[in-house]
């Protein structure tokens, strides 16, 4: 118990050391969320065109589709977690310095990427408010959820997304270059995780493959319950995807992380 | 029971090798030519409670693997080492909790913000209670004179002020086993003085057990009564500065001054002539040879002094790490 109690102390001391740093990149940030906001604009501007005289779109009314992609963008603000950092530390060798501390690096990295998603969310508030306004004769409050049941899928989303990015960084014990699987990662996991357009609208395979894998669950199911578009079953069944997948990439990154340290040869110090 | 204990820690690194230019390239994609470097070669150091220890050797010898080693951050081939009787490379927070790393090569601090700030961040981390850790850093940075920087941006610093931050940042929590590995590398004069009086103080009050390495002869003479030499991986020298040169050498310096000029042909005979100008001279001799030959020269030549000496230090150490075919090392005896 007081071990657990030291360890959220340290968690805490590290998050807001981490916020003050990301301040310390505001400027940074803010580039990385302007190249953010413009797809978040351009995409429903597209789909709206697409519409022509129909009312909906493969389920999806106009309203509902803007709604998708703005909450989409506040989603991936709060979620969407980055294997750089990760590789870096270890490519540079300034994971060395991070094994001789008495605090878990998975945690330390954890904490960093929590306070990241938190200060990019912030600074994400005037370009949304913009949004708001580009879109504003779309917005109706229609029913979307923000229960219980809502945070709770986007709590276990930001789990998965920071698992599938630790198990990533990992690859950098074992790759010379893992510039290109990145970006793999993120043109592939991004399409995959509805990023581009949800996944109803994209042929039904490219749906089960997101499905079968993890991205289904790290973007677009949440947002389908903000939506109001996930029936009971979906909702248990996204749920109990999201527990499976990070229990799964946590037992493969228990292997990596064991096998990658034994490799690893702190070049640079 | 010694607080460091190191028996037979080898690393072998696996590099792979390709010929230069895209056929190389190409040819790299079927296959590699795997070249294995023996970055330590069963090093075997026993380090006691209080000791300040150097590692000396040339870049590439093995030094700071050997410490990274010891630190846990890499594992070893084969070979087995104990740190304040823990495995270091199991990582348990027992161990890290009661030692530190410094590497002036490598900034632990982070650097957009103050200095302060990554010091109370440790203070959680090692769990250091806030009294406690006040007096600490006021001491340290009172002595280190870098009380009135703690607030500015670390990237804002002078390499000096910014490697005596590192230092208060590692002994904040009090380790008992300290390694600095090149911590006064690129430092000003003062600078490096003033890091060296505080390694020394920290070694003497506290008690600390240091390894230390470094390529300033200064740091060493002024800090290590014992030395430890790595070469290519291998532990070559193991003891006090003084029984370096006894071991590396078997020469002697004769300096000899002279009532009236002597030509250089009268001196040749007698040893190697390193220094001569009218009235005196520098003789380099075999150490068995010094007494007679300082005889013979008395009783042949005007000699009005003479003094034996011991080659400089600097000097030797420079020969072992050009690695001068005639310099082999001796076994070493006793303890």
């Amino acid at each position: 118990m007081a071990a657990r109690a030291s360890a959220l102390r340290k968690c805490r001391a590290v998050f807001s050391l981490h916020i003050q740093d990301s301040f310390a990149y505001r400027a940074q940030g803010i580039i990385w969320i302007i190249s953010d906001t413009v797809p978040t604009i351009t995409l429903p501007l597209m789909w709206l065109a697409a519409f022509g005289a129909r009312t909906t779109l493969n389920g999806f009314t106009k309203t509902e589709l803007v709604a998708y992609y703005l909450a989409m963008a506040v989603c991936t603000n709060l979620v969407n977690a980055h294997p750089w950092e990760i590789a870096h530390d270890i490519k540079e060798g300034r994971l060395s310095i991070y094994l001789t501390r008495p605090f878990s690096y998975y945690w330390f990295i954890f904490a960093s990427n929590l306070s990241w998603r938190l200060v990019r969310t912030v600074l994400f508030v005037p370009f949304f408010a913009l949004i708001l306004i580009i879109f504003r004769s779309y917005l109706v409050w229609a029913d979307y959820n923000i229960g219980a049941d809502f945070w709770l899928s986007l709590t276990l989303a930001h789990l998965l997304s920071y698992q599938i990015a630790w198990t990533l960084g990992l690859m950098a014990f074992y790759l010379i270059e893992v510039g290109g699987l990145y970006e793999f990662y993120y043109m592939i996991g991004g399409f995959l995780a509805g990023q581009m357009a949800p996944l109803q609208m994209l042929p039904a395979a490219v749906r089960e493959l997101s499905q079968a894998l993890p991205f289904a669950y790290v973007l677009w199911f949440p947002v389908q319950v903000f939506l109001g578009k996930a029936s009971r079953e979906a909702l248990v069944s996204g749920l109990w995807h999201q527990v499976f997948w990070i229990a799964a990439l946590a037992i493969g990154a228990h292997f990596l992380w064991r096998a990658g340290l034994k490799r690893y040869t702190a070049v640079g110090i | 029971m010694p607080v460091i204990l190191a028996e037979d820690l080898t690393r072998v690194f696996v590099s792979h090798q390709r010929k230069p230019g895209i056929a190389g390239a190409a040819i790299s994609l079927f296959s590699r030519q795997k070249k294995e470097v023996l970055a330590a070669d069963r090093v075997n150091v026993k380090v006691e409670a209080g000791e300040l220890v150097g590692f000396l050797g040339p870049n590439g010898a093995g030094k700071t693997t050997t410490l990274k080693m010891l630190s846990g951050i890499l594992f070893p081939t084969s070979g087995r080492a104990e740190v304040l009787g823990f495995t270091p490379w199991e990582r348990r927070n027992g161990f890290k909790r009661q030692f530190s790393l410094v590497m002036g090569q490598k900034n632990q601090l982070w650097w957009d913000l103050p200095a302060e700030e990554s010091f109370l961040l440790l203070k959680e981390l090692y769990e250091i209670p806030a009294p406690d850790y006040r007096q600490r850093v006021k001491t340290m940075t009172e002595l280190l004179e870098i009380d009135h920087l703690l607030g500015q941006q670390v990237r804002k610093l002078s390499l000096g002020e910014r490697m005596k931050c590192e230092l208060v940042a590692a002994l904040l929590h009090r380790p008992r086993v300290v390694f600095l590995d090149e911590p006064t590398i690129g430092l000003d004069v003062v600078s490096q003085k003033r890091i060296r009086e505080f390694i020394s103080m920290t070694n003497r009050q506290e008690g600390s057990t240091i390894i230390l390495t470094s390529h300033y002869m200064d740091d060493v003479r002024a800090l290590c009564d014992r030395v430890v030499i790595i070469d290519h991986g291998r532990v070559i020298f193991d003891d006090s500065l003084g029984r370096l040169v006894a071991q590396f050498t078997d020469t002697k310096q004769l300096r000899l001054t002279f009532h009236s000029p002597v030509a250089a042909g009268d001196l040749e005979p007698f040893g190697r002539v390193t220094e001569r100008e009218d009235l005196s001279a520098a003789l380099e001799i075999k150490r068995d040879e010094a007494p007679r030959v300082a005889a013979a020269l008395l009783a042949r030549l005007p000699v009005m002094d003479i003094e034996i000496t011991d080659p400089d230090i600097q000097d030797v150490i420079r020969d072992i790490f050009q690695r001068k075919p005639d310099l082999e090392p001796q076994p070493r005896e006793g303890p």
